[in-house]
């Protein structure tokens, strides 16, 4: 079932959303009360209210409760290097930095100070917590809702801290990541955990291939290693990585690009980018215009050896 | 005025606290309503919903706004390490279950369970609470709410990850750290200027941590500067400043029991006290901080 969260006149509300017929079909209660059941029996225990309204006449929002939590996983798929024992970095990202189906991307506040950094998109699974607290991580995905798409703003390049690369610096600007359109419950997929294709077009152009299949961590260590480091609860996502490029640069974001993530069996979350241009003088100019990954995570400066 | 986040009746509230009367009053309006407003003009900014009621029929919770994100500092004194090379000041998130509310007890995180060589530290600081908006990112102090009690639950001799130190690791435990007891607006303290208060931590009453606040190597308004440009700060919004280094022990890790006072000149005692359930498994694995090489 795909679980809408939208807007109309009375307000905001979850919904049931049937793609065919084009209609959303309002769920009855809270969320943090129907979720967990619904993580546990499937949809069948939800209660709807009045009769499906068409898709047309409300505004998708980005699928999450206000309060809960986002987190990141980074580097989950084999184009990015990485030693072959890591653990996943895993990190958090502010609600501030979410929008949802159809809003504006903006380019990170930070492009104006560290005139090297460059803007780039990542299209990610995106999962999205069920149970009302995760006491246990070794229950893996099945503590999950169900799925949906995200596309992660990335800004790279970024000067290195104190005590590693700047995290906060990387994922969290305002409105640099987006949402949705809807979650898919976990049974449709087989195991509740996706193995499926996604893809990004910029302007109508493919620029990255990969399957989640193809996770170095898989749902089920992804929840197991970020449930030990902080609590999870109902309403939590988690943007899970994502794949490498092809035939576009970096992936770099131009002023005005229309961008469409599309996974396999969930839908096409599509947004676009602001039209102002932040930069002085473009990335694609300075990177040389080569295809190419850059070497975004160089050796920390606190384990350098001291000078 | 002293503003508090409480229970009552199963209802979150804001209103203001008296200490001598022992009373709460609330707030009229959400928060997002009355926050600017008392950033702007202090206790004129806000109209209340009701009458004063008292003080031992509600429970205080930790002052965080439910869409607020809770910020920290690292390496912020001189006493406790600085950024090196000239490297920017580190910063971190870290998620409302993180945080335990006045009097309620901390608890080991569950990090050591797959990761049995950590050990739990605590941390002395100062919370920045935003009342809105920044408007002159050269003054960010103009945009303070006020100040809480902060204690920064730390886990130390963890694993780093390939890309620099695992901060979600060692900060985000489930009620590792906590903030309160309430919030005082910054009028009480400096107005709009660095406070220069007293800030003193003692465990089971004997004190480990002493500094002012004005010994801070990048001020609030430098703090506010660098993560408004990476985030975006709006009101309720909590940073912890950092802290000072330990007095006369090494790391400051718990012991199960462990009563924590963080106490702060002109806003109060934070008390909170440690599980008595000892998960430290990493007690006996790691003695001090030289055996690991960690830092």
């Amino acid at each position: 079932m795909k679980l809408a969260k939208y807007q109309d006149q009375t307000g905001e509300h979850w919904g049931s959303v049937d793609v065919d017929a084009g209609t959303v079909h309002q769920i009855s209660g809270a969320f943090e009360t129907w979720a967990p059941a619904v993580t546990d029996a499937g949809p069948g225990v939800l209660d709807f209210i009045g009769d499906p309204v068409s898709l047309a006449a409300v505004r998708l929002l980005a699928p999450r409760p206000p309060r809960g939590e986002i987190l990141w996983v980074a580097l989950n798929y084999p184009d990015w290097p990485k030693p072959e024992d890591a653990d996943p970095p895993v990190f958090q990202k502010p609600r501030s930095a979410i929008i949802g189906p159809g809003d504006e991307f903006r380019y990170p506040a930070l492009i104006k100070k560290q005139t090297q950094c460059y803007f780039c998109y990542e299209t990610e699974l995106v999962a999205v917590v069920g149970a009302s607290q995760i006491d246990d991580p070794a229950r893996g995905s099945r503590d999950i809702l169900g799925y949906t798409i995200g596309i992660g703003g990335a800004l790279r390049n970024v000067r290195v801290g104190a005590v590693g690369i700047d995290l906060v610096a990387l994922r969290s600007g305002k409105h640099t990541s987006s949402l949705g359109p809807w979650i898919v419950t976990k049974d449709e997929f087989p195991d509740g955990r996706p193995a499926v294709e996604f893809t990004t077009r910029i302007n109508g152009v493919v620029t990255q291939e990969g399957d989640t299949g193809d996770m170095l961590w898989d749902m089920d260590r992804i929840v197991h290693e970020v449930g030990h480091r902080l609590r999870l609860s109902c309403g939590d996502v988690i943007y899970t990585g994502t794949t490498g490029y092809v035939g576009a640069p970096d992936g770099i974001f131009h002023p005005g690009d229309r961008i469409e993530a599309t996974i396999e069996g969930i839908g096409t979350l599509s947004n676009s980018m602001e039209t102002n241009d932040p930069y002085a003088v473009h990335p694609s100019q300075r990177l040389g215009g080569e295809n190419r990954v850059p070497n975004i995570y160089p050796t920390p400066l606190w384990r350098r050896a001291p000078q | 005025m002293k503003i508090a986040y409480y229970l009552d009746s199963g209802v979150r509230l804001w209103g203001e606290l008296d200490l001598e009367a022992n009373t709460v009053r609330p707030f009229e309006g959400r928060f997002e309503q009355w926050a600017p407003a008392v950033t702007e003009a202090g206790r004129d900014g806000v109209s209340f919903a009701g009458g004063a009621i008292s003080l031992d029929s509600v429970k205080l919770l930790a002052p965080v706004h439910e869409t607020a994100e809770i910020l920290g500092t690292g390496v912020n004194y001189a006493t406790h390490g600085l950024p090196r090379h000239g490297a920017d000041v580190p910063f971190y998130m870290r998620p409302h279950s993180a945080i335990a509310n006045p009097g309620e007890d901390l608890v080991f995180p569950d990090i050591i369970k797959i990761q049995p060589r950590c050990r739990f530290s605590y941390e002395l600081e100062l919370c920045v609470v935003m009342g809105r908006e920044v408007g002159d990112p050269d003054h960010g102090i103009r945009d303070v709410l006020g100040y809480a009690v902060g204690n920064d639950g730390r886990l130390v001799f963890q694993r780093p990850n390939f890309i620099g130190m695992d901060m979600t690791g060692s900060k985000c435990g489930y009620k590792g750290s906590s903030v309160g007891p309430w919030i005082v607006t910054k009028d009480e303290i400096s107005g709009d200027t660095q406070p220069d208060i007293e800030m003193t931590m003692r465990i089971n009453g004997v004190i480990t941590q002493q500094a002012r606040t004005s010994a801070m190597n990048k001020d609030i308004s430098a703090l506010i500067y660098e993560l408004d440009d990476r985030i975006g700060l709006k009101a309720g919004d909590i940073i912890y400043t950092g802290t000072p280094g330990y007095i006369g022990i090494d790391t400051g890790f718990y012991t199960p029991g462990d009563l924590i006072e963080a106490e702060i000149e002109g806003i109060g005692i934070l008390r909170n006290r440690m599980e008595h359930t000892n998960r430290d498994i990493g007690s006996n694995a790691a003695k001090s901080s030289h055996e690991v090489g960690w830092r």
